[in-house]
């Protein structure tokens, strides 16, 4: 598959990994220089330096051909704004948003966001299931 | 009932406007500094908070407002607001400032008034210029 992801942070950087080790093709969209250039440096292949919630950006990225993009930076606002744009302009069929705060979840799922992923709820939810293991799941 | 998101010098100017022509307005911006400056002159309610947090909208009245306009400065923020207004509050009419072409037409497509006064000004000083040229 082709996989746009749009953020290269810390979660961003570790799912292309993934996806290129699954054998995926995968372009990013970062906005932080920097950034670009260690994960061009890593994997190689194509780093586009600048905002994802540029309609044009995103098309110069292939979003037209993409069949999931992924939206990882570290604003609700921008996520959301670039599954829109992914969705609406450029057809994509799925889309996937992490989500900081746990409350938007509702609000991307009314607005079309396929999948939302809250690593907050999910760091929540392992660290309870550690404090209080469920009873099938409970060391002999 | 009119909730304003986004006290910057236009979202200021806005109320104040709309407070002169006799509606009940509350600003929301996170900024206090922001907010502690237009209530020297301004006499409609001020929540400080972000606009893209529904607890916030909440407070600011939200919920019995007729209007939501989202004027900050962080266009992505007014987008998502604006939807917050429209989607999980049922506000009738919801304005947003978009400056992007592009995002003002999809966005208005799924029932956003949108707003680019930074792109309409550029455009005023370009006839303006071909017209003295």
């Amino acid at each position: 598959m082709f996989i746009l992801v749009i953020g290269g942070g810390k979660v961003g950087y570790h799912l292309v990994r993934t996806l290129l080790s699954e054998g995926h093709e995968v372009a990013v969209i970062e906005k932080d220089a920097q950034v670009c250039e260690s994960i061009a440096d890593q994997f190689g292949g194509m780093v586009i330096h600048g905002d994802g919630t540029v309609p044009r950006l995103l098309r110069e990225a292939g979003a037209v051909r993409a069949d999931v993009v992924v939206a990882v930076a570290g604003r609700d606002q921008d996520n959301l704004v670039v599954c829109q744009i992914a969705k609406h302009l450029h057809g994509v069929r799925r889309t996937v948003a992490r989500i900081n705060d746990p409350r938007n979840d509702r609000l991307f799922a009314i607005l079309g966001v396929d999948a939302r992923i809250s690593v907050t709820s999910l760091v929540a939810q392992l660290i309870d299931a550690e404090i209080s293991p469920a009873p099938g799941l409970a060391p002999p | 009932m009119i909730v304003v998101y986004g006290c910057g010098q236009m979202g200021s100017q806005l109320v104040q406007e709309l407070v002169t022509r006799g509606e009940a307005v509350t600003m929301v911006d996170s900024d206090r500094m922001a907010l502690e400056e237009l209530s020297k002159h301004f006499e409609g309610h001020l929540v400080q908070g972000s606009g893209t947090d529904e607890g916030v909208l909440r407070m600011a009245g939200i919920e019995q407002a007729e209007c939501f306009i989202a004027v900050s400065f962080d266009l992505n923020s007014n987008i998502m607001a604006a939807q917050i207004a429209k989607h999980l509050f049922g506000v009738r009419r919801v304005i947003a400032r978009i400056e992007h072409p592009e995002l003002a037409s999809m966005y208005r497509a799924m029932g956003i008034e949108v707003v680019s006064p930074t792109l309409q000004a550029a455009k005023h000083v370009g006839a303006m210029i071909a017209r003295v040229s």
